[in-house]
């Protein structure tokens, strides 16, 4: 064979390589946005298979979805809610469609998957964070394509554009559990504890993002990092127009589909609150006195619900924390809305002069 | 930085282009004398000036045996060579060795001893450069090759990103003059170098790291496995040494090959091998060579009687095992296969004028039974190269040859089963199968799909939690 025959050879033989491997890169891509979208973020497809199961073991039953942070995954455990029943008397599947680092746009791509896929909750209970309001990442990384829409019109269109492009490149190697999963369970591999999403069957937290059982020195670190990310956030609080939006279509889309929704704000221990200064206070009490006037949605204010014991750190609860926090939300928020009853609506100390009722209809319809 | 990582892709994609991009010989060198300082400095600066600096001192010693003529002056230089590296691999590696073994010596004899425990970092890969550096003022001194006369070559020579931390171990004669030789990208040369980057990967990444998922936990605690998972516990970790190991080769000669430098072959199918000495002949060549030419040789090699002979073997292998690791399952491993090369010696002696048995052992059937049996003579070595401790070594040995009931197997066996049946199909590909031939063959887009789909099946199959290279602890 001649030099050139076999460069020509050598040529095509990488070009072919790379060519096929692009193709197998897209292929993947295209299966898993058909098929499995939900692939791309292994939290919400754990949470969404429990689901899932719980919603096929109670068929007809009706279904309340408390969508949030870690704060909710955490904080709050349906699994020790007494039998919910709605007005007609069918059983009522509580659920916590909680998310890691989720702030209005997270919520609102949860939502927004949770009606692409057929799943209309009858009730919506949607947590807000103050100084989330502020500040959230671009939650693209574990977008699949149907987010996008929504993700453009509440972030930087190029930002969520080039992280979605991005988390494509190395899609093969990144998503290779769920891709064996699908072809050779059997090759399945655990990664370390902490990469294990662990679930209880309502979806709440199993010993997976925080444990009880923390030493000090790791309660410190993440009571410090909480300071961090939060202090400077709730001395100068101003809202970002985009979550605003974000929180504000999430809404929109409850009211469209007629889904009664209740805004909670989660509680938070005293040191935390402390870094409210005097001007939040009443900035927060002023646009959630105002979102809930202008929504009609109840806004329900449980910041100070646990006592500084039920913390783990300053704004995630320990057992029982979530335990006292799940009881009071269930008596003054689940019942009352599943009943068709009044919701306590916003009333904070910072706005007791707001002319806003102290309570309204669920849902405001 | 890994082979297999996403940073040393990054750094190797900047290094290659600019490499190629950079038409002059001179300072092509230097960036691949910086590329390599920044890759060794990725995991300890300090270690790097310690390489950087014992690599000068051992140019400057070849210069000096070199421009003289004088015969102690050239012993001492060599002396002095040796020594000086001899005692930063003894002290970084084997100092604590020492003194651990001496301390349980003096505490079994009654004595109180209060010898210090040294804290000191292992530099990666010390092993391989060291032996590196030794060869090259041995060859200097014995007239086989001429100093270098240029610094920048020479640093190169020892420094070479790509087999600086896990060999092979690579001889001056070899190396040095393709410093020299202009050198262009090729079509061919890209082909060859990504063929075996591709194979390194998917030897690590599928094959090495998934066979640890089931060798790793058994070693840990054999006595809690039943005999059946210690069987394969044991070819496992066999499997993932040879693949881990000679994986890294792989990608070290690839990146090596597209960067215009060709390494040495450092393993050629050992599994295949029909003996001991066969097996030595295919595995960690690059090492066994060394101590070949440098240890057997110069004792005396097979020149003397018979129990010279076995002497120099068994003083070999031990150092071998030595340089594994500093401690003492290491050396009893390289006394062991010491005593296997002893023993397949003896028997090649009595078996060579019995034409009955040597045909019946070059049968088919035969050649099957003595590759398997070499092939079970490696794994029960390995077993005490890869123990912690002789009493965990005796522990599994025992669990292989006592059978006993406990856990079962901490990964699926069909697991095990696959990936091995891809290693045996390899060897036998690798071993002359008439499809090999007709594979190259095959129209590109044939080709392109099949290394398209190892490196797919590579990134697939790789577990979650992936491990360092079993070598680099050497």
């Amino acid at each position: 064979m001649s030099a050139r025959s076999r460069s020509r050879r050598a040529r095509a033989a990488i070009v072919w390589t790379i060519g096929w491997y692009v193709f197998l890169q897209i292929a993947v891509v295209v299966g898993m946005e058909v098929f499995r979208p939900l692939a791309f973020d292994r939290e919400a497809m754990a949470r969404r298979e429990l689901l899932d199961a719980r919603r096929a073991e109670r068929p007809g039953s009706d279904l309340l979805i408390v969508v949030g942070s870690s704060r909710i995954g955490l904080g709050f455990l349906p699994g020790q809610l007494p039998p919910l029943c709605s007005p007609e008397g069918r059983e009522v599947i509580v659920f916590n469609e909680s998310h890691l680092s989720a702030g209005p746009r997270g919520n609102l791509v949860r939502v927004e998957r949770l009606f692409r896929d057929g799943v209309t909750p009858r009730w919506l209970v949607l947590e807000s964070i103050p100084g989330g309001m502020t500040h959230e990442g671009v939650p693209a990384s574990q977008a699949s394509f149907g987010d996008l829409p929504a993700l453009c019109r509440h972030a930087d269109r190029l930002k969520v554009l080039s992280i979605y492009g991005r988390e494509r490149l190395n899609v093969i190697s990144k998503h290779r559990q769920f891709l064996l999963g699908e072809i050779a369970p059997a090759f399945v591999t655990r990664g370390p504890e902490s990469n294990v999403v662990r679930l209880e069957p309502l979806g709440d937290d199993r010993l997976w993002m925080r444990r009880d059982d923390l030493p000090a020195e790791k309660l410190d670190l993440l009571a410090r990092m909480a300071e961090q990310t939060y202090r400077p956030r709730l001395a100068e609080w101003s809202v970002d127009p985009d979550l605003d939006t974000a929180l504000r279509e999430t809404l929109d889309l409850c009211r469209e589909k007629g889904i009664p929704t209740v805004v909670v704000l989660t509680p938070e221990s005293g040191r935390f609150r402390g870094w409210y200064s005097g001007e939040t206070a009443k900035q927060v009490a002023d646009y959630y006195t105002r979102l809930s006037r202008e929504t009609g949605v109840p806004v329900v204010d449980a910041r100070d619900w646990v006592a500084d014991t039920g913390f783990n750190d300053p704004h995630h609860l320990n057992t029982q924390g979530a335990r006292l926090f799940t009881a009071r939300l269930d008596r003054e928020v689940l019942r009352p809305l599943t009943g068709g009853w009044v919701v306590p609506r916003w009333e904070s100390r910072a706005s007791s002069s707001s002319s806003v009722p102290s309570s309204e209809r669920a849902g405001g319809k | 930085m890994l082979f297999c990582t996403q940073q040393f892709l990054f750094f190797f994609v900047i290094v290659f282009s600019a490499y190629w991009a950079i038409p002059w010989v001179r300072p092509r060198v230097w960036l691949l004398l910086a590329a390599s300082y920044y890759f060794y400095s990725s995991w300890n600066a300090d270690l790097a000036r310690l390489i950087f600096l014992t690599t000068v001192c051992d140019f400057f010693i070849a210069r000096g045996m070199d421009a003289t003529a004088v015969p102690w002056r050239r012993r001492a230089l060599l002396l002095l060579s040796i020594v000086g590296n001899l005692s930063v691999l003894c002290y970084f590696k084997y100092a604590n060795f020492f003194l651990d073994s001496l301390r349980t010596a003096l505490t079994a004899a009654g004595a109180q001893s209060s010898l210090p425990v040294l804290n000191v970092v292992l530099p990666i890969g010390i092993s391989f450069y060291t032996f590196e550096a030794i060869s090259y003022t041995v060859d200097v001194y014995r007239g086989r090759i001429r100093a270098e006369r240029r610094l920048d070559h020479f640093l190169l020579f020892i420094l070479f990103f790509p087999h600086l931390v896990a060999g092979p171990i690579v001889r001056a004669r070899d190396f040095l003059p393709q410093v020299y030789r202009p050198k262009c990208l090729t079509w061919p040369r890209m082909a060859v170098g990504g063929r075996l980057i591709l194979l390194g990967v998917f030897k690590k990444l599928a094959i090495a790291d998934r066979m640890a998922l089931l060798a790793d936990p058994v070693f840990v605690d054999p006595g809690r496995f039943e005999s059946g998972v210690v069987w394969l516990a044991a070819v496992a970790y066999a499997i993932q040494v040879y693949c881990d190991f000679s994986g890294y080769s792989d990608i070290a000669l690839g990146t090596a090959r597209l960067l215009g430098y060709r390494l040495a072959v450092n393993f050629n199918l050992p599994f295949a091998a029909v003996n001991m000495a066969d097996l030595w002949r295919r595995w960690h060549i690059s090492l066994s060579t060394w101590i070949r030419d440098y240890v057997f040789f110069p004792l005396g090699g097979s020149r003397g009687s018979e129990w010279r002979t076995a002497f120099n073997l068994l003083l070999a292998m031990t150092l071998c095992g030595l340089w594994h690791g500093a401690a003492w399952t290491f050396v009893a491993w390289g006394t062991l296969n010491g005593v296997f090369l002893l023993v397949h010696r003896h028997f090649a002696a009595w078996a060579d004028d019995k034409a009955a048995l040597r045909s019946a052992l070059d049968s088919g059937p035969g050649t099957f039974a003595r590759v398997a049996l070499t092939f079970l003579t490696f794994t029960l070595g390995v077993v005490v190269f890869r123990s912690p401790s002789f009493h965990s070594a005796l522990t599994f040995l025992g669990r292989l040859f006592a059978p006993a009931g406990g856990e079962g197997s901490p990964v699926p066996v069909v697991t095990f089963w696959a990936i091995a049946a891809i290693v045996a199909a390899g060897h036998v590909i690798g071993s002359g199968w008439p499809g090999a031939a007709l594979a190259n063959r095959f129209p590109a887009p044939v080709r392109g799909l099949a290394y398209a789909s190892v490196l797919f099946l590579a990134l697939v199959l790789a577990p979650v939690n992936g491990k360092v290279f079993v070598y680099f602890q050497f």
